[in-house]
């Protein structure tokens, strides 16, 4: 039986690697209004392009009021883009037709922040796990159903048995494993893991990251993987071949870049910042520098310029006056007027200098 | 550094009755002393008993709680016995003596009252005495020191974001100058980049009083960024404690060398980290050591006893150490 499903596995990947991308975000923006009466507009996704191939981890990294989650709400279709296109291997995901539709649900999977409220709590997890199996029409006979569930149970390394019990009889980090195992269920091809580690204790951490790069080994599985902890980001990136990273500021994509480039040599001020604030376990390794405080976010959406002139320590005059382009520097490609050829940035270079 | 003790827990232990016979052993004899001066950080998973005993530390346990032991704050003029004070002791010692920075910084300003207004109810309902116009000035100059504009004070909290309300959680339990604070999860729930701007404020708030900080939090990393020493704790246990540097450089519990591995690090090619504990739904543990079904190295003995293994100031219970 195993073999069999492995089998279809095997069939179902290749027909999708004759195209390319599996996910194609072309341009989405969403815009929000915030407050109840004649409030201001704002753009909490802005005018963001970038592909997913298949087999392929994408790491989106930026802080709470970023976008992370309105973007993964976008490419879910819980949310719908105010401008631009979604496609899913080729197709126009708001144009889908009815079947379309269904084989997209059942081919992207969720996994959510917090473990404890993913599953309903008066439903027996294996009844829940039968009706998934069933309903995305997996197989239909009870045999088939449970081998499906024990190999899904294996992948995720749970050996304690699930019959007849409840959510509340499990550990967070054993509820996090079920919740990957109920998106698994469904022979997905593309997983979306918003914060999926965070709400876990950090001693059972490496062992969830651990399942999803294997999983992503085994089944070829794209996973795009969005967290604010970039050293969580970086052992996924160790773990894995073929990956891409993406930092997020207020919407926009401040840089992106393939495989550890971007941690190893890290070109925006931003993402600088946000290495320098992983806290390390070597109590001598403190941090020393100050850092300028955030102003309100609301302000830093509407600002004209470069989002995070506000907060840069080395803001130029022209990064008040112009938003940067995305410039294309060796490996990755930043939005920064610090690699752009036109500018004079002779000061800001100094002070960079004098930081490292 | 004055090496007078602060405070002395002897022997407590906490029980959640559940029934008239049952209960859960939240906090499962606990003796630390405190030392003036200090940061003192309590790390430990979810379910550790952290929360609980600052529950007990600040007189906010629920009465189905049963509390057994002794636990005295000493000051210079006087020692208090905290378990025996009655209510109005208790308000009129809270936010001079200890303030409390609680777990949720998301929800814990109240959302229908102005900052400004919350200052003042707080600080007004421990010190009758206190002089409004002169507590204006002080907070317009304490949110200036952390960078917050004083226009802040006049908003609700729903404007401000959430490293900005962590920083006026802050401001609201150190305005007062107690000699104590207690500090829940004060980085949970934000991101790193606030994560290191709500540690740098502490750091130099703790320079500028010169008081004692209990530091309650999960995550390994902060405490080695910023606590003097550390207390371990696991299923309402202390396992190991020792000074910031040892513990870090030289762990000795099981769980504790798990919890300090298994942190990923940028830049260093670990490759694949094994975590080196088991995860159980549930565990059986009456006796001996509590983290023995959980623990790769687990004996035969360690159902029966735990060995409290001591050098200088590091302390920990494993019978690793046995034949030390």
């Amino acid at each position: 039986m195993i073999m069999k499903l492995n089998v279809i596995c095997m069939s179902h990947t290749k027909e999708v690697k004759e195209m390319e991308n599996l996910l194609e975000i072309i341009n989405v923006s969403k815009q929000f209004r915030s407050g109840l009466y004649l409030g201001t507009n704002f753009k909490a996704v802005d005018n963001v392009s970038f592909n997913l191939e298949n087999g392929e981890i994408l790491l989106l990294v930026g802080e709470s009021g970023c976008g992370k989650t309105t973007l993964s709400n976008l490419i879910l279709g819980i949310l719908k883009p105010s401008s631009g296109f979604i496609k899913y291997k080729g197709k126009i995901t708001s144009k889908f037709r009815r079947n379309e539709k269904r084989s997209f649900i059942r081919e992207v999977q969720p996994i959510f922040q917090d473990p404890y409220s993913t599953f309903n709590p008066f439903v027996r997890i294996d009844y829940y796990f039968e009706e998934v199996c069933s309903n995305f029409g997996i197989t239909r006979s009870k045999s088939e159903i449970e081998q499906k569930i024990n190999e899904v149970l294996n992948q995720v390394k749970i050996d304690t048995e699930i019959k007849g019990k409840f959510v509340h009889q499990f550990s967070g980090g054993q509820i996090q494993r079920l919740s990957i195992a109920r998106a698994l269920l469904a022979n997905p091809s593309l997983l979306i893991a918003d914060e999926a580690v965070t709400m876990i204790d950090a001693s059972l951490r490496v062992g969830i990251l651990n399942i999803l790069s294997d999983l992503n080994k085994l089944l070829n599985l794209a996973i795009l993987f969005i967290t604010h902890d970039l050293s969580v980001g970086y052992y996924m990136v160790e773990l894995s071949e073929r990956t891409k990273t993406v930092v997020m500021y207020r919407g926009t994509i401040v840089e992106e870049a393939t495989g550890e480039n971007l941690f190893l040599n890290p070109l925006h001020p931003y993402t600088r910042q946000l290495i320098e604030s992983v806290p390390s376990v070597d109590p001598n390794k403190k941090w020393h520098s100050a850092m300028k405080h955030a102003v309100l976010e609301l302000e830093e959406f509407n600002l004209k310029g470069c989002k995070y002139s506000k907060r840069c320590p080395f803001a130029m005059k022209i990064c008040e006056e112009k938003e940067p382009n995305l410039f294309s520097v060796e490996h990755s490609r930043v939005r920064c007027w610090l690699y752009s050829d036109t500018v004079d940035k002779s000061i800001a270079l100094n002070k960079l200098k004098k930081n490292q | 550094m004055n090496v007078e003790n602060i405070i002395k827990i002897e022997h407590l232990r906490a029980i959640y009755k559940i029934s008239k016979t049952s209960g859960i052993n939240a906090l499962d004899d606990i003796n630390i002393e405190m030392k003036k001066g200090q940061i003192i950080g309590i790390a430990g998973e979810s379910g550790s008993g952290k929360t609980s005993l600052l529950k007990v530390l600040t007189h906010s346990f629920p009465p189905s709680m049963e509390i057994k032991g002794n636990v005295s704050i000493n000051l210079q003029d006087k020692s208090i016995n905290l378990l025996k004070l009655s209510d109005s002791q208790i308000q009129s010692l809270c936010w001079k003596v200890w303030s409390y920075v609680p777990q949720a910084a998301m929800n814990s300003l109240n959302p229908m009252a102005k900052i400004k207004d919350i200052f003042w109810e707080t600080l007004e309902s421990h010190d009758k005495t206190i002089n409004s116009y002169e507590l204006e000035k002080q907070i317009e100059n304490a949110f200036e020191k952390v960078g917050l504009s004083k226009k802040f004070l006049n908003f609700y909290s729903n404007r401000l974001s959430g490293g900005m309300r962590q920083r006026v959680i802050i401001l609201l339990a150190t305005i007062s100058r107690p000699n104590i604070i207690y500090l829940d999860e004060p980085t949970t729930g934000l991101d790193l980049v606030t994560q290191r701007d709500v540690i740098q404020l502490l750091q130099s708030i703790h320079n500028e009083l010169n008081n004692t900080f209990i530091l309650v939090t999960h995550d390994i990393s902060i405490h080695a960024q910023i606590a003097d020493l550390v207390h371990v704790m696991y299923k309402g246990q202390i396992i190991e404690s020792a000074l910031t540097n040892e513990i870090f450089h030289n762990p000795l519990h099981p769980y504790t060398k798990n919890l300090i591995n298994s942190v990923p690090i940028i830049g260093e090619h670990r490759g694949k980290i094994e975590p080196g504990i088991k995860i159980l739904s549930t565990e059986m543990s009456a006796q001996g050591c509590k983290f023995k079904d959980r623990c790769q190295f687990a004996m035969p003995q360690c159902d029966k006893y735990v060995y409290t293994y001591r050098l200088n100031d590091h302390e920990v219970k494993c019978n690793l150490y046995e034949s030390h």
